[in-house]
């Protein structure tokens, strides 16, 4: 049995609707990089990509990017707050191997 | 009215305008609770217009374990951007809706700094070449002089017919965290050299430096005080200067 962990990325267009623009995975809670579908190539997702995101959590120097694995992945909800991008906690579902 | 032409640009006055009286007094139409981790509801006003409202408490309990007040420093900085009148903080107003107070902020015709479909850019235009300099330069003395902590591309949105920038989720984690991301703006303007201070933005330096003794007084005490003693230290610094510093 293997545990998916993901983080759901959404934006608000102009008539309050929401749309699912990335969905960020991680297969098994402390190993490898975090995987991302959807368009890689969007503004937003490239540059956390290249940038980083910032430590919210346990603010530690440095930033985060996707082979930080979980530690990324719980941040991603800090990152993108403002309502216009969403992101939501960390969700797991069970996989088959 | 037209949903999305709702609000005309805020005029450059300290007195509350239509807007803020229509989201602090507009009747709610309906209130739609966004998806994700945050609880940001989407708001419709009767007849006036659109809005996103965001619970006061318990955002940020995770990652610290004392409550604080979102309205404070949410109203705090739409309040420096009037005096400034930089015009680059959407209105923003307390509320209780549904139980619970937060702020309501109206919600832009505005979008993160993706590409819209819509327009047709050439490759390897960013988000800096799609405003108009002079908001680029408003922007990152607004961050420089508010001490901004976390202004990235999930927290600053871009009107491209317009070549404006708009500022958003003054929150905590903008102001507090021990170490922060920094600020786009300021980078932006740095990368373009636009670090001098002249003119106008000189003007609205002094003006919030004048008014920043009665702000003291309206906002009184715990983090809107360390705000504004960090606001005033670095506007005199700015006014002596005439540039901003290159801290990245």
């Amino acid at each position: 049995m293997t545990l998916l962990y993901f983080v759901e990325l959404f934006e608000l267009d102009s008539n309050a609707n929401q749309k699912k623009i990335a969905t960020f995975k991680l297969l098994d809670e402390g190993s490898g990089a975090v995987e991302i579908d959807g368009n890689r190539e969007r503004p937003i997702i490239e540059n956390i990509q290249g940038e980083g995101i910032f430590d919210y959590k346990y603010a530690r120097p440095g930033k985060l990017y996707l082979y930080d694995g979980m530690n990324f992945l719980e941040n991603l909800k800090y990152h993108f707050r403002p309502g216009y991008l969403l992101a939501t906690d960390v969700k797991k579902q069970v996989v088959d191997n | 009215m037209s949903e999305g032409h709702n609000f005309e640009v805020p005029p450059k006055s300290h007195e509350p305008q239509i807007i803020e009286i229509v989201l602090e007094k507009g009747e709610i139409e309906s209130a739609k609770i966004l998806e994700g981790y945050f609880p940001v509801k989407a708001i419709k006003i009767k007849d006036d217009g659109r809005a996103l409202f965001k619970p006061s408490m318990g955002e940020f309990q995770e990652i610290r374990k004392k409550l604080f007040s979102r309205v404070d420093l949410e109203l705090l900085a739409f309040e420096l951007d009037k005096i400034l009148g930089f015009n680059l903080v959407p209105p923003v107003v307390a509320r209780e809706i549904g139980g619970e107070k937060g702020v309501l902020q109206q919600r832009m015709e505005a979008r993160p700094y993706e590409t819209p479909d819509d327009y047709e850019l050439p490759d390897l235009v960013g988000w800096s070449d799609m405003v108009d300099s002079e908001e680029i330069l408003k922007a990152a003395v607004f961050d420089h002089i508010i001490g901004a902590k976390d202004r990235h591309g999930g927290n600053f949105l871009i009107d491209i017919p317009n070549k404006k920038i708009w500022l958003i989720d003054h929150d905590y984690l903008m102001f507090f965290q021990k170490v922060g991301y920094g600020s786009d703006m300021v980078r932006a303007a740095l990368n373009r050299d636009m670090v001098d201070i002249s003119g106008d933005i000189r003007t609205a330096l002094e003006n919030l430096l004048g008014a920043i003794d009665s702000l003291m007084l309206k906002f009184e005490g715990g983090e809107s005080a360390k705000i504004l003693l960090g606001v005033k230290t670095r506007t005199e610094e700015l006014l002596q200067t005439n540039k901003i510093p290159n801290l990245v």
